[in-house]
């Protein structure tokens, strides 16, 4: 029984070794790492720091704002990363995106069996917040951040509803956790966002707000041990608040949903409205508030859409999971709960231990081996234009204007040259961001822009209307084009 | 209830019912700047209706072809909105924009009365429907324009109480429902979302079995169906609606198809209607029938993917939350003859009993005719200036015009002696003439192709507008004026 224990895999393990092989062995690791320039940016980041043995606290890498104080908030990401890299390559991001995403699926399907949820419903969510999540999974630090607010939310969920709860295992849990998150990603501050929930939704219940309180302020606290101290939270909150920078970064943007990445998120509100009008289940108030709180947080930002895909999950297993067991014994309903029963008896018996340690090895010992080669792709980043660059150093002179996106790739790329912009626009400000925007634009003053930082050549996509004008230009000539990219030279 | 007696008191035939009250002071909002401007100038539409109403007013004939674009110049156009093209234009015609403003105020509002109405005569609590009501009306304030669509707000919600109607068995609606379709496919292209409704109150019937409320429903469905061809076009006006909104370039590029972007002000209102819907599904656990549940679950995802069908889930929407509220504001708030409880008892009375409404409408005729309202387009955001240059040099202006597209409609109405190269009637002239514009708008690698194509010889374009950068650097090109709003570029001869 126990070596069928390890080698059987349950259906959480199979969702696990699903996530994880499929993204480690298919063309999405491509994708992992190419959606943007900003896994390049934390990979040169990182690499930086490794170098050095230092955090950086100064910018080396664009011309605009070299020099300026830095705020390293996802350091500890960027090193992990860097790390991970220097040993496989870009397989070493993959590795760990596969690996936080896989993980974080898992914990929630746990999460759902473990709240009494039917085992063919839970997969079914889980492979629904999989989908509504989908969009946003990148190798990038950000994706620690729905597996500390899965975390966050299960423990919180737990105390909350236990008859005798047991702060000290929260605090323990969740203090270190917040620590560890507070170094690794800045959006950490999801985490006072659901202790603030759970204290207010309790408010009349002084025995159960006190100590959601209490963790409050000891997460508060744990917080500020990391490089910057308070100021780490001072920057959030000020870029927060700045809607130029804000607007700019297309995962701060309001979802669109005529597009495709949007489906998921859809169709997890549509789950949402169905058990609404279906099971006509009491809610708590705690879960109404949360999915208030996150269901306009994600409405404003699709970067939240993640985070409220697994806050609302097990609210929906709750409900769903109670309208069937209510519903009349009808025809497909007796199907399924046979069907669910049965597999429920066979998944209790399975594990699938082996498997991961066995899934894990192999693909790291393919990758080490240069079995799975992982690249950007070559379609969205100038990867020629680069190595022209390389081969022609004197054929440009000054300074650099880029694309936004490709920031970062020409920061790891192209590391002898400074960028004008990348994907930091937190670190850039308002101010530059809109000096970037006129000229990005090509709007009246771009010129300006491009003397005022003594720019002496651009590399933009090849159909950029930013070419249209430098075409015209006298004095600018273009040097390079490829499918990609065109570089003008002043 | 003591509302059936107190109404045939004398005092209530001069007491305005609360639904006057609040169409009466929706109508002075919306007459009251800034919203007075808003309606007009938030795009360039509201001009183009009135001048292509005008046209028809001038003509005494439906427009078929078209008059004002040298790109499309006598192209075949589909009437789709000539009846409130032409109302717009006869307010027009009396007042100015005034008279634009004033329609698209009176329409606004009457529409959210018709919602408060309805809620008061399905049972529900005064104080719910008049919360519900102005939540609705603020959801669909981003899309409150003095344009056709305002009229598909009146028409949506007589057309949800009569389906509403029809679905607690009073056939007499189908009439009712025949009579609307015949109005609203000469008003506007929004009598599409109607017979959406109708077909999930259908297939809610379909569920629950209901084979007398589906044959009711399919009854109405055919007859509105045949009243849906007394239009000038006929069937081709369904063709060409129907064509129009599958083309997704278009769904894409058109600002009001977007979905509406929570991080703007604007969409405040929406986002509390969501939580609205949400909170009464979740607390209140409503017995909702199938059709009802189809109608929030697909006008929820109508009104997230585009913008503009916000207001049509506000209305169709409002009467199926609006008894659960009332149901929990009533075991809330018990009647009883002191207090609190009184005064909802003595509102939800004069909701009900009040017929003084014509007073109000009086005051509000009287406020419309007699109280001046300057309304014009603000010059920092519209060309005036730039138009009234143009005007002045009419020899240094003999080609054909490029300009902005929202300022189309604006160019149509007050550079009338001009024709321009594109406006907001996108469905006409289509997809391919659209990309050329956008090809030479945005720069792209060929811009200055539509330019050759279509013989521009100058351009009207915003102040910051990149096609200026562009035009600056081409020797061929002048700059002839030049403000804090426009630019305008001349091609050398």
């Amino acid at each position: 029984m126990k070596l069928r224990r390890w080698l059987v895999p349950s259906l959480g393990v199979a969702i696990w070794l699903a996530i994880f092989l499929g993204q480690s062995l298919s063309d999405w690791r491509q994708v992992l790492i190419s959606a943007d320039g900003d896994a390049c940016l934390h990979r040169r980041i990182g690499e930086w720091m490794i170098e050095h043995r230092a955090v950086l606290r100064t910018e080396q890498f664009s011309h605009t704002r070299f020099g300026a104080p830095v705020i390293a908030k996802e350091w500890l990401s960027e090193i992990a990363y860097a790390a991970a890299e220097r040993a496989l390559g870009w397989n070493g991001a993959v590795l760990i995106a596969a690996l936080l995403i896989a993980t974080t699926l898992w914990l929630l399907h746990r999460w759902l069996l473990a709240e009494g949820c039917e085992l063919l419903l839970a997969t079914g969510l889980v492979l629904l917040a999989a989908l509504a999540s989908s969009h946003h999974w990148l190798a990038r630090p950000h994706l620690v951040t729905p597996l500390f607010a899965l975390l966050f939310a299960w423990q919180l969920r737990v105390f909350d509803r236990a008859h005798e709860p047991r702060p000290a295992r929260l605090f323990l849990i969740l203090v270190p956790a917040m620590w560890l998150w507070s170094n690794l990603h800045g959006a950490f501050f999801t985490g006072f966002v659901l202790i603030g929930v759970y204290a207010a939704g309790n408010l009349t219940r002084p025995g159960k707000a006190m100590p959601f309180a209490a963790l409050g302020v000891a997460c508060l606290l744990v917080s500020f041990l990391n490089p910057n101290g308070w100021r780490l939270h001072t920057h959030i909150v000020e870029f927060l608040r700045e809607p130029v920078i804000a607007k700019f970064a297309n995962e701060f943007r309001s979802p669109n949903f005529h597009s495709g990445a949007m489906r998921g998120f859809l169709l997890q509100l549509l789950v949402l409205g169905a058990v609404l009008g279906a099971a006509r289940s009491r809610w708590r108030g705690v879960d109404v508030i949360l999915v208030l709180v996150w269901g306009y947080f994600a409405l404003q930002a699709v970067r939240n859409i993640p985070i409220f895909a697994i806050i609302v999950t097990p609210m929906l297993a709750e409900h769903w999971s109670r309208y069937f067991r209510e519903a009349r014994e009808t025809g497909w309903l007796g199907a399924y709960r046979r069907v669910s029963g049965n597999l429920t008896g066979l998944d209790r018996a399975a594990g699938g231990g082996a498997l991961v340690a066995v899934a894990i090895v192999a693909v790291i010992f393919a990758q080490a081996r240069g079995a799975i080669a992982t690249d950007v792709l070559p379609e969205r980043f100038p990867v020629a234009a680069v190595q022209w660059l390389r081969a022609h150093p004197d054929s440009v002179r000054g300074e650099m204007f880029n694309d936004y996106a490709w920031g970062g790739y020409l920061m790891l790329a192209l590391a002898e040259r400074r960028v004008f912009v990348d994907g930091r626009n937190d670190f850039y400000g308002p101010a530059l961001i809109e000096e970037f925007n006129k000229a990005d634009d090509a709007a009246p003053g771009w010129d300006e822009v491009l003397r005022k930082y003594d720019v002496g050549w651009t590399i933009l996509p090849v159909a950029h209307r930013l070419n249209a004008l430098l075409a015209l230009e006298a004095g600018w000539k273009r040097v390079y084009a490829d499918d990609v990219v065109a570089i003008y030279s002043r | 209830m003591k509302s059936s007696a107190d109404a045939t008191r004398p005092i209530h035939w001069l007491l305005p019912s609360l639904t006057s009250w609040l169409w009466f002071v929706l109508v002075l909002t919306l007459l009251a700047q800034p919203w007075r401007t808003t309606m007009l100038a938030s795009d360039g539409d509201a001009s183009m209706h009135w001048r292509c109403g005008e046209w028809m007013l001038q003509h005494r004939q439906l427009l078929r072809a078209d008059p004002f674009s040298h790109t499309r110049l006598g192209a075949p156009a589909v009437p789709k909105e000539w009846l409130a093209q032409i109302t717009l234009a006869a307010a027009g015609r009396l007042a100015g924009l005034a008279g634009l403003a004033a329609v698209g105020a009176l329409l606004i509002a009457t529409a959210f009365a018709l919602v408060h109405r309805q809620l008061i005569r399905e049972g529900n609590d005064a104080l719910v429907a008049t919360l519900v009501t102005l939540l609705a009306a603020w959801a669909s304030s981003a899309h409150w324009l003095a344009r056709p669509h305002a009229f598909s707000f009146v028409l949506a919600a007589l057309w949800c109480a009569n389906v509403r109607r029809l679905d607690r068995d009073e056939p007499r609606a189908t009439l009712a429902l025949a009579g609307i379709t015949a109005l609203w496919v000469n008003l506007h292209g929004a009598y599409l979302a109607g017979f959406l409704l109708l077909g999930a109150y259908w297939l809610g019937a379909w569920i629950e079995r209901d084979r007398r409320k589906l044959r009711r429903f399919t009854i109405a469905g055919i007859v509105c169906g045949g009243a849906s061809m007394l239009n000038p076009s006929g069937v081709m006006l369904h063709v060409h609606n129907l064509g129009f909104l599958r083309s997704g370039y278009f769904r894409d590029w058109l600002a009001e198809y977007a979905s509406i972007r929570f991080d703007s002000p604007d969409a405040l209102g929406f986002a509390l209607w969501l939580a609205l819907m949400f909170l009464t599904l979740a607390l209140g656990r409503p017995r909702l029938r199938a059709g009802e549940k189809l109608v929030l679950f697909s006008w929820t995802y109508f009104a997230l993917f585009a913008a503009r069908n916000i207001p049509l889930l506000a209305i169709f929407s409002a009467p199926i939350l609006a008894p659960a509220l009332s149901q929990a504001a009533r075991a809330r708030w018990p009647r009883s003859e002191q207090g609190w409880p009184a005064l909802l008892e003595r509102l939800h009375n004069i909701s009900t009993a009040g017929r003084g409404g014509f007073v109000l409408a009086g005051i509000a005729a009287a406020v419309i005719v007699f109280v001046p309202r300057p309304t014009e387009f603000p010059a920092k955001e519209w060309p005036v200036d730039a138009v009234a240059f143009i005007q002045a040099h009419p020899e240094d202006f003999a080609g054909n015009m490029f300009n902005q597209y929202m300022w189309g409609g604006y160019l149509l109405q007050y550079l009338p002696e001009h024709k321009t190269f594109v406006d907001g009637r996108s469905d006409f002239f289509g997809e391919e003439l659209v990309k050329e514009f956008t090809a030479t708008a945005g720069l792209h690698t060929n811009w200055p192709a539509a330019l050759d194509k279509y013989h521009v010889a100058w351009t009207l374009m915003p102040r910051d507008h990149r096609l200026n950068a562009a035009l600056a650097l081409v020797p061929a090109w002048q700059r002839a004026f030049s403000n804090e709003t426009a630019v305008i570029y001349r091609r050398s001869l």
